[in-house]
């Protein structure tokens, strides 16, 4: 399989495609056996079933798939097999009852998040409005610094691996903690 | 034929096994080589195309761990650490830093055990061919995410002490996102206290303490007021912990959650009036920042830019519900 076609279906994972390329893509999905395969891998299926798909794929799928795989048993729950073919059949059924209840789901009834974006500036609070920093774009002295702040504590829970590596980045990180004003870093001076 | 098939199959699953169980005695020997070993040497740390050179002591005295780490490449810096607090020394900023050890109220998996439970999300591979790492043999013991919602690892053990001379964190595809490597190591027999001492005199420098978070006691009886509503599967609240945060009178509630072997923060704080919020993501590529209210969520960890944005954006206050 092509990279693209795997690189698609992490950007539908991400909700990162737009409507006319998720509907290509599911299209696809339902009659390419190896894409169907990845789709399994990448754990969707039994995201489907136990309801916990990402947020923007949600929207009734889990319901829908339990209720087909119920009505549409696999194959090997009928058929005397090994077990390899019954989970393969099983997996297979499962897999494209949950392409199609996507399939069924594209269009007006895909919805953003209800969950407040990045993009979203205004929030839940009309009275009160966040002004946002994009921590890619502006990574001011502040920024950084919060960032170093949350960095350390993570750090502490962090398993040994990912610690070195933490501890690498605040010991060579050029933005590192610089509490010039002790006040607005909530750091008590000694 | 179908013997010969059968026989070929029951052998590769007894080579599955058998390196499954190899994988599994490497860990445990690499976890406490990493926890009760004197070692010192100097390592490499790679992301994102910037290579930094550090050099590492590590040594046991009376039973407990001490650290001390620091920079070889540009300003001098240095992080101490022992079982009570973390010392970061910034000489291009002369200032320190002191933060006080997180309360044993929470923990991430502190060291990877290989269960069952592990082994549905990832696959652990032990590799016969040694190779050189620092001048040393190692062994390669390989950690491969099966979904997309965490990273692998390959770690290059010592053969004699199982300590990692060089791990790689390794996305889905194979791709290394990020090296530490070591291009010297030495495992002395003692660590001189001294040596364990900061080497940075700090004198004259701002010296800042953050605050600690509540004592242990109080943290254990401590119930989230935040929930994670669309939790990739395998991650789990592993514990929460308030502390005071940035800002005068603020308080963060930081969740840890755990997949056994990937560690992620949630940290959710009340952002002051007209403070910016964080969105998107760090260029360090480990955090992730959104909104929710007036709350700034920051999700960090070394998983999968997905990963990051699924937790966060689902993170939402138990009131709401």
């Amino acid at each position: 399989m092509t990279q693209p076609v795997k690189d698609q279906i992490s950007a539908l994972l991400d909700d990162e495609l737009d409507s006319r390329e998720s509907a290509l893509l599911l299209a696809r999905l339902t009659r390419d056996r190896e894409l169907l395969e990845t789709w399994e891998r990448y754990g969707v299926i039994g995201d489907c079933i136990r309801g916990s798909l990402p947020t923007h794929l949600q929207h009734g799928i889990a319901e829908r798939v339990s209720r087909a795989v119920k009505e549409n048993p696999p194959l090997g729950s009928t058929r005397p097999a090994g077990r390899l073919w019954r989970g393969a059949a099983g997996i297979a059924v499962a897999a494209s009852v949950a392409v199609v209840a996507l399939v069924a789901l594209q269009g007006p009834q895909t919805q953003a998040p209800e969950f407040v974006t990045p993009t979203a500036l205004s929030t839940t609070d009309d009275s009160y409005t966040v002004p946002v920093i994009n921590m890619r774009e502006q990574a001011s002295a502040s920024l950084r610094e919060r960032l170093n702040f949350y960095q350390v504590s993570h750090s502490e829970i962090a398993g040994p691996m990912q610690r070195r590596s933490l501890m690498s980045d605040i010991a060579t990180d050029p933005g590192a903690v610089s509490p010039e004003d002790s006040t607005q870093a909530g750091l008590d001076q000694e | 034929m179908i013997r010969h098939v059968t026989r070929l199959l029951l052998l590769l699953l007894a080579a599955g096994a058998v390196s499954a169980q190899e994988a599994s005695s490497w860990l445990t020997r690499m976890s406490s080589a990493m926890q009760s070993l004197n070692y010192r040497g100097e390592f490499v740390h790679a992301r994102a195309g910037q290579n930094q050179t550090l050099a590492i002591v590590h040594g046991i005295i009376d039973g407990k761990v001490h650290e001390r780490l620091w920079s070889l490449d540009g300003p001098a810096r240095e992080i101490v650490r022992d079982d009570k607090l973390v010392t970061c020394i910034f000489a291009d900023k002369k200032t320190v830093v002191v933060e006080p050890r997180a309360t044993t109220a929470i923990s991430g998996p502190s060291f990877p055990e290989l269960t069952p439970e592990l082994q549905q999300y990832y696959d652990f591979v032990a590799h016969d061919d040694v190779r050189r790492i620092a001048g040393r043999p190692t062994r390669i013991l390989e950690v491969r995410p099966r979904d997309p919602y965490r990273f692998g690892y390959r770690l290059w053990l010592d053969t004699e002490t199982a300590l990692p001379l060089r791990s790689d964190l390794v996305a889905g595809d194979g791709e290394s996102i990020e090296q530490l490597y070591f291009i010297h190591v030495s495992f002395p027999e003692t660590i001189p206290a001294a040596d364990l001492m900061p080497e940075l005199s700090a004198e004259g420098y701002s010296q800042y303490r953050r605050p600690a978070a509540a004592a242990t006691e109080d943290q254990q009886s401590l119930v989230p007021e935040w929930v994670i509503g669309d939790l990739p599967r395998g991650f789990k609240l592993e514990g929460v912990q308030r502390r005071p945060g940035m800002a005068a009178g603020n308080e963060i509630e930081h969740l840890v959650l755990s997949d056994g072997l990937a560690s992620v923060s949630v940290f959710i704080e009340e952002l002051p009036e007209n403070e910016a919020a964080m969105v998107g993501f760090a260029d360090t590529g480990n955090a992730y920042g959104t909104v929710y209210g007036r709350h700034q969520i920051t999700v960090m960890g070394d998983v999968p830019n997905r990963t990051l944005r699924r937790i966060g954006r689902s993170a939402r206050p138990l009131s709401s519900f």
